[in-house]
């Protein structure tokens, strides 16, 4: 009887232990340092204020003229505007003029006083004025893509899905001309041009910048698609780390690991580029990753990596999204709009 | 403890063949449907990187205990094994739903349709039965004894 209760001891302990065990290591590979060194200048971005939504379907759709827009997921037609000083809350609801389009998901993009309403997967592009919110169809056939980034009132840069290869392409559409240019060979391909292509599009002064999610990339681009550079992010992730696995008895194709991001979230201001990164740096404690998104500042102009600052989560959670607007950055968390006043640090060194 | 050979005997019969089954159930869902059960494995943030092996031993080591609980000799071993295997599927969930970055989905059969809190209740009912087993196993009431 002794026996058996000191062997159903050690049984239990070894079984919680090896599980623990595997756990442990499991984590240590997955969370490796690279050997990059991060720069925290002190008081970068502090916060200063926030807005309850009331909702956490809200997001970005752009920042013009001392306001920024806020597009609604479950509400697509709405826009929510408000000022840099969070004292003025406006609702607009748009009118399409064209309602028999297949309409699922229509997304929001603003930018100076124009809009635009898309949908990359039927596809359709609406536009219009900010002033009246009335939209207009503009393109309604082409390839499909992914992502939309206004450049000015006729030109939008978009992330293409190719029609032969099924790859990632970045792209401009004329919307007065109705025709494109396609940037062949601007996204790098590594092993299958879908998944280790994706990434996030933005258009700065007049420049696409395309931020790769799972290395550490960008690729810098003037609006006629030719490459100005590709940019590198400080951490070590050169080659995408994923694995695919195809699951023929079920019919698809999926991720046989975790895929390891790199770059969840960014924004550009200007010559900047912020980029909200997932690798811890060498010398960090790993204590501020757990309760703060950090974000990593690089100058467009010569590729250079100018400092990093946190912004802390709420209530336990990340932020989802962020823009960078003059002195101010702000974010979405849950049904919060936060806002930080951002110190021009970048200029002092 | 107040309880006849009989009824020990036939208790530690049920037991087994209720982890018999059990076993012989999961097994045979893991395999019939291999590739998507060692895809879901390799999502697990615990065992990403161990998962061609793990999606073997877990179906072989599942039979093997089976084997071992039907033959009356070697039965004490299989309720052994089947009590630690229930204990290190049990820690699984538990570390899983508590400390794991985000929860993956990896079991077959009906056991697909429950959540991991459900799932965490059906394992801690399970393994006691395996105490038990244990304890009951060539039990012996003390007025019998020789």
């Amino acid at each position: 009887m002794k026996k058996k209760i000191l062997l159903t001891f050690l049984l239990t302990i070894l079984g919680t232990g090896s599980v623990a065990a595997l756990f442990i290591s499991s984590e240590n590979i997955v969370r490796y340092h690279n050997n990059f060194i991060r720069r925290f200048p002190p008081h970068v971005a502090e916060p200063s204020g926030s807005l309850n939504l009331g909702f956490n379907s809200y997001y970005f759709a752009g920042r013009a003229d001392g306001k920024i827009y806020l597009g609604n997921l479950t509400a697509p037609l709405q826009v929510l505007a408000i000022d840099t000083a969070m004292a003025a809350k406006n609702s607009f609801q748009i009118e399409l003029k064209e309602k028999d389009l297949p309409f699922d998901t229509p997304q929001l993009k603003v930018l100076g006083k124009h809009f635009f309403m898309y949908e990359g997967a039927v596809p359709y592009i609406f536009s219009g004025k900010v002033a009246n919110w009335k939209g207009s169809l503009r393109i309604k056939d082409g390839f499909y893509f992914s992502q939309l980034a206004p450049i000015d009132s006729s030109h939008v840069a978009v992330r293409y899905i190719d029609k032969s290869t099924g790859q990632n392409l970045l792209g401009v559409i004329d919307l007065d001309r109705k025709s494109s240019i396609k940037g062949y060979g601007l996204l790098q391909k590594q092993f299958d041009g879908i998944f280790d292509t994706d990434g996030i599009l933005h258009v700065t002064d007049s420049k696409i910048v395309y931020n790769y999610r799972y290395r550490n990339g960008y690729v810098l681009a003037a609006n006629s698609l030719k490459l100005v550079r590709r940019g590198k992010t400080i951490d070590t992730v050169e080659t995408v780390v994923m694995k695919l696995d195809t699951v023929k008895s079920r019919g698809y194709i999926t991720y046989a690991a975790p895929p390891h991001v790199v770059n969840r979230v960014s924004a550009v201001s200007g010559k900047y580029l912020f980029v909200n990164s997932t690798m811890p740096g060498n010398n960090e404690h790993l204590t501020i990753w757990k309760t703060a998104s950090i974000i990593d500042v690089y100058n467009l102009d010569d590729n250079s990596y100018a400092g990093s600052f946190p912004l802390h989560f709420k209530d336990g959670k990340a932020m989802r999204g962020f823009i960078v607007y003059g002195n101010h950055v702000f974010l979405l968390n849950d049904n919060q709009l936060i806002r930080y006043m951002l110190r021009d640090f970048a200029s002092e060194r | 403890m107040k309880l006849s050979a009989p009824a020990a005997k036939f208790t530690v019969l049920f037991i087994s063949l209720a982890y018999i089954l059990l076993f012989i159930y999961a097994a045979a869902s893991k395999v019939k449907d291999f590739e998507q059960f060692r895809n879901q494995l390799g999502q697990s943030p615990l065992l990403s990187a161990f998962a061609g092996s793990v999606a073997i031993a877990v179906p072989v080591t599942e039979i093997l205990i089976s084997l071992l609980l039907a033959f009356p000799k070697l039965r004490i071993y299989g309720l052994y094994a089947a009590y630690t295997l229930m204990v290190m599927f049990t820690a699984y969930i538990y570390i899983i739903l508590n400390y794991s970055a985000f929860v993956p989905c990896s079991c077959g059969g009906i056991l697909e349709k429950m959540d991991w809190n459900e799932h965490l209740f059906f394992n801690l009912a399970f393994t006691p039965l395996g105490v038990l087993g244990i304890f009951l196993e060539s039990y012996t009431p003390k007025t019998d004894r020789p």
